[in-house]
């Protein structure tokens, strides 16, 4: 059991290694944005009303934000949101209570609380020295069918 | 701060149900601007900007408070009222939370609740009140061209409200439910102890929910008494979030607000807060609870806002200090093995907000992490407790929560209710440039003057078979 665990943990880290790319993209993209806000509000007293929006335009102009593509074949679904200055990003892995049984159950949970404690490229004080100075927490989850290791920034 | 209700819920949130501290939500959707958040964001480089508040003030005294937010079609419209259980002798304990469970119920221009609340349903509109120290807040979350509609449900239930005699008797069977509920929780006698151990002489100020005593033994009579004292213009604020224009919402505030009749005379002028004495001494005991674990309570008196506000700010800066998890605090309870979790966290107030040490452990390790807990509360002074990183880090983490907290208008929207209320305005416009200022000095002041050497409450819970098998006494829960 502890080889398997080991060997998902190191998946997981070459998958978390990848999100980390995009990453660092999202969070220029979107700090780009929070910018732009800024200096718009600050040209005028108070922004003008937008036209009425419809429930169908906003699920439009909603879906118009989000942008596909993998990453050695990880999928990335990226998000824009307009004014926003945080990053938040999740890796999500099907597997969850569906994937474990009687006896293993609760593994899936030890391993992902593990691997935010340390990696092979962040040592455990230089994660979270790391974490601290950046104003960044991850936090893991366990559902019935997925599991999720989220960062928000 | 406020997120105090977060930060302290960052540890209660594995031993307290959220609702206890806050009085507990009544209605359709849990309102949760305290809600635990186990993120935080931004980088300590990147200059961040301050939420944009705007507020301007009626003739008749109610504050209008517009923050634009034009991302999507939502607005969120709420009425905060100075009132709470800071307002509350004995005799009206808990009824400002009753009065909370009635405000959606029959007024003037609604026959019926059912009535009522079909309207709100059919609109998509997403309600609900909460009953806190010392606000009560009431939203309305709808899509903006629902505005109007939203502003006029929101005047008729605060300016006339009718108290129907079967509807308020039935809500406080609700409400008498809900203390059920919280007190069926094992950790509620805790939170219970500490409350009443460090405000002993006026307890009721410190205790939203109330008891079942007071609640059943109220009368419509009562909830008009409150309405008149606290449910005025001069006492509220209208907070209005969203795909808004601020201008608009001011004309509308005075179409829908500007005849709502002034209160004559303050009403903190003429019911004034109490004042919470000192403890005299320490004091400590267990609490038996059907509990596996133990959980270790420490509570002070800590700073109220008007009083010693510099002291809020460095109260906030040291515990996100203490919550890194590099901290020595958490290297010598938590990665000792001592104890599973630990916090210090202040809660902003104005009337004494507490600042309280929470940690879970177990039976075999309860003296050990006593020990070391106290050892770490002789240290906070020392020059080399925590790093200029470390303070630094604090920061960032502190502007990063409350960048994030933006995230979500409709729920920042409580906590703007919330710091009008218990700190004015004026306090969160500067909340971001004065913890920046904070220095170890200010840090040292807040230690020697709250914490270090001051009486203070120790409590454990455990069960009643852990506590034969260990046997804590209550000197050990003080520190001596």
């Amino acid at each position: 059991m502890m080889n398997e665990l080991t060997k998902s943990m190191r998946d997981l880290t070459t998958l978390a290694r990848n999100l980390m790319l995009t990453v660092v993209v999202l969070s220029m993209m979107v700090l780009s944005y929070g910018e732009i806000t800024l200096a718009s509000g600050q040209q005028g007293n108070l922004s003008p009303k937008p036209e009425q929006q419809t429930v169908q335009s906003v699920v439009a102009k909603q879906a118009a934000l989000v942008t596909e593509f993998e990453v050695n074949g990880l999928k990335v679904l990226l998000k824009k949101r307009e004014g926003s200055l945080t990053v938040a990003a999740g890796l999500f892995l099907r597997g969850g209570a569906a994937n474990t049984t009687a006896q293993n159950a609760g593994i899936e949970q030890l391993m992902l609380n593990a691997s935010t404690e340390a990696s092979t490229g962040f040592p455990r004080e230089k994660m979270r020295s790391e974490l601290s100075r950046m104003g960044t927490t991850i936090g893991t989850g366990s559902n019935y069918d997925y599991s999720v290791l989220a960062r928000t920034e | 701060m406020k997120r105090k209700l977060l930060l302290l819920s960052l540890l209660l949130c594995f031993v307290l149900p959220a609702n206890l501290a806050t009085g507990a939500p009544t209605q359709q959707t849990a309102a949760k601007p305290a809600q635990t958040r186990q993120t935080a964001a931004a980088s300590s480089a990147t200059k961040i900007p301050e939420a944009k508040i705007i507020s301007q003030l009626l003739p008749n005294g109610l504050e209008v408070i517009v923050m634009e937010d034009h991302s999507i079609p939502l607005v969120t419209i709420e009425l905060a009222v100075k009132n709470g259980s800071y307002t509350e002798p004995p005799e009206l304990n808990g009824l400002s939370h009753l009065y909370e469970h009635m405000f959606f119920k029959q007024n003037r221009a609604i026959a019926n609740a059912e009535e009522y609340l079909r309207a709100i349903g059919q609109m998509g509109i997403a309600y609900n009140g909460t009953t806190r120290e010392e606000v009560v807040e009431y939203y309305f979350t709808t899509t903006s061209p629902n505005i109007r509609t939203a502003m006029q449900f929101m005047k008729d239930a605060a300016r006339y409200p009718l108290f129907d005699e079967r509807e308020f008797a039935r809500e406080q069977q609700v409400v008498i439910g809900e203390i059920d509920r919280n007190e069926s929780n094992p950790f509620f006698p805790l939170q219970q102890e500490m409350n009443n151990r460090l405000f002993y002489r006026y307890t009721s100020r410190k205790n939203p929910l109330g008891n079942r005593q007071t609640v059943s033994g109220a009368t419509t009579a009562m909830m008009r008494l409150i309405q008149q004292r606290y449910y005025v213009p001069n006492n509220s604020a209208l907070v209005v979030t969203g795909d808004v224009d601020p201008q608009e919402v001011y004309k509308m505030a005075q179409e829908f607000y500007g005849d709502w009749a002034r209160r004559e005379k303050d009403p903190f002028v003429e019911f004034p807060l109490v004042e919470h004495p000192p403890l005299p001494k320490s004091e400590g005991a267990v609490v038996t609870s059907p509990v596996q674990n133990v959980v270790l309570n420490i509570g002070w008196h800590g700073p109220s806002i008007g009083k010693d506000n510099p002291a809020t700010y460095a109260a906030d800066v040291f515990s996100f200090i203490l919550r890194q998890p590099n901290s020595r605090f958490q290297r010598n309870l938590v990665d000792s093995g001592l104890v599973t979790g630990v916090d210090l966290s202040y809660y902003t107030q104005r009337n004494v907000g507490p600042i309280q040490l929470l940690a879970q452990t177990t039976p075999d390790k309860a003296h050990a992490a006593i020990k070391a807990i106290y050892e770490e509360i002789a240290h906070f002074n020392d020059k080399d407790y925590y790093t200029d990183e470390q303070l630094e880090s604090a920061k960032a983490l502190l502007e990063a929560d409350d960048l994030y907290s933006r995230e979500k208008t409709s729920d920042y929207t409580h906590t703007l209710s919330f710091w009008w209320a218990s700190t004015g305005l004026e306090y969160f416009r500067g909340y971001l440039p004065r913890l920046r200022a904070t220095s170890r000095a200010d840090i040292s002041r807040y230690v020697t003057t709250y914490i270090q050497g001051k009486p203070h409450v120790g409590l454990a819970l455990m069960s009643s078979d852990a506590q034969a098998k260990i046997k804590v006494q209550p000197e050990e829960l003080i520190g001596q």
